[in-house]
């Protein structure tokens, strides 16, 4: 019996999108092949190139669906939620069974992500995720299953809404939606770095009495920022403490403090440690990813923290 | 114009009207229904549908299954 029954990044969208039934009465769909892999397989370099493709794409296309496999999807979904410069919907989709088994939950997902970036109505939005038939908000969805179809939540803040059969119903607006059109775009304009200006990040993990080795390698290995995730409100052992501090002090490197339960704030910043608020650590080192290629200021780069990243709804005086 | 001659105008108009309304019935009702089609038609063809460009880059959703026996085990990406 093999090990892997399923070969992922085996069809090509050309031919998904053709089986769909009825496509042609709610949108007029084209697909591009940009890759075919799992979406762990993907370098950040990959991701900036899949960005622009976007917003090039847009600038024909009243919606774009992005396809990818769901390991990595928050991550890739929150990159594009913060570098695509049209407000036009992006939808981001996968499946957690493949196209072929039996009870495969992929043409459901494609044929209601295609619909909804139709519909229009998740413009403003920047990238939504939907699978599921539920639709989650990029910078607060996380998967948490490996295997089940509802795999994917907005811990504590939850989706935006769902699609039963041809209704599609959006029930809250996230921070972005809010937002006045000057203000929309954020500061991450792709078009203005090179792929290789985007620098090493990493991700530290905290447990019982964690040694310093992930955060002294990762300096060593270049590393010009490193986001821990904390046990509880973002603790780190001492050891990690210490070659934190060292890290700031010695090498500039910028931390970004989370927490590995799952949900939850960060609120302390210090010298060199911005507080990642509720971000989770791979959304969190999405961000400080693309700050540091746009910037080397700590009190720029907690700027974008304090505004981007923590997605706070803030309604203007009326 | 006596009773008899108003009841026969009446007659003759009534059947009048639903000659013509037969008649436009059978003579008019396909041609209608050809512009109802043709109305169709036209807005099939001129209606803008929104534009959506599906960006594939893989994943589990392009998965295909090599063996139909298990559908539980896989990779998944």
């Amino acid at each position: 019996m093999p090990v892997n029954l399923w070969m992922t990044g085996t069809l090509l969208m050309e031919d998904m999108v053709r089986a769909l039934p009825n496509l042609k009465k709610f949108a007029d769909v084209t697909s591009f092949q940009f890759g075919n892999a799992g979406s762990g397989s993907y370098t950040m370099q990959q991701l900036y190139d899949l960005s622009l493709k976007v917003d090039k794409a847009l600038e024909t296309q009243d919606g774009i669906v992005v396809t990818t496999g769901t390991d990595t999807m928050e991550e890739i979904a929150y990159f594009l939620d913060l570098t695509v410069r049209s407000s036009k919907p992006v939808v981001v989709t996968g499946s957690m069974r493949p196209w072929t088994v039996i009870g495969s939950d992929a043409q459901a997902n494609l044929f209601n992500a295609i619909k909804l970036a139709a519909s229009g109505k998740t413009k403003y939005y920047g990238t939504v995720l939907m699978l599921n038939d539920e639709i989650h908000t990029a910078r607060e969805v996380t998967k948490t299953n490996a295997y089940r179809t509802d795999t994917f939540e907005s811990p504590q803040l939850g989706i935006l809404g769902y699609i039963d059969e041809n209704n599609i119903r959006i029930y809250r607006a996230n921070s972005r939606a809010l937002l006045t059109t000057d203000k929309w775009a954020t500061p991450f304009d792709l078009t203005k770095i090179k792929s290789s200006d985007m620098p090493k990040v990493e991700i530290a993990y905290a447990y019982q009495d964690a040694g310093a080795g992930a955060i002294t390698g990762f300096v060593q290995d270049g590393a010009k920022g490193i986001v821990t995730s904390g046990t509880g409100a973002g603790g780190v052992s001492k050891a990690m403490g210490e070659a934190r501090t060292k890290a700031i002090k010695e090498n500039g490197v910028i931390f970004v403090s989370t927490t590995r339960t799952g949900s939850g704030s960060n609120y302390a910043s210090g010298d060199g440690i911005i507080a990642g608020d509720n971000l989770n650590a791979a959304h969190a080192r999405i961000l400080l990813e693309l700050a540091l290629s746009f910037s080397s200021d700590f009190n720029t780069i907690k700027g974008w923290f304090d505004t981007y990243g923590s997605g706070q709804v803030i309604i203007a005086d009326r | 114009m006596n009773g008899l001659q108003s009841k026969l105008a009446k007659t003759t108009v009534a059947a009048g009207l639903a000659f013509t309304l037969l008649f436009s019935a059978t003579t008019m009702l396909p041609v209608s229904t050809t512009y109802a089609a043709e109305v169709t038609q036209t807005i099939e063809g001129t209606v803008k549908l929104p534009k959506v460009q599906v960006i594939a880059t893989g994943g589990t959703i392009a998965g295909k299954s090599v063996d139909d026996r298990d559908f539980v085990n896989g990779r998944y990406g």
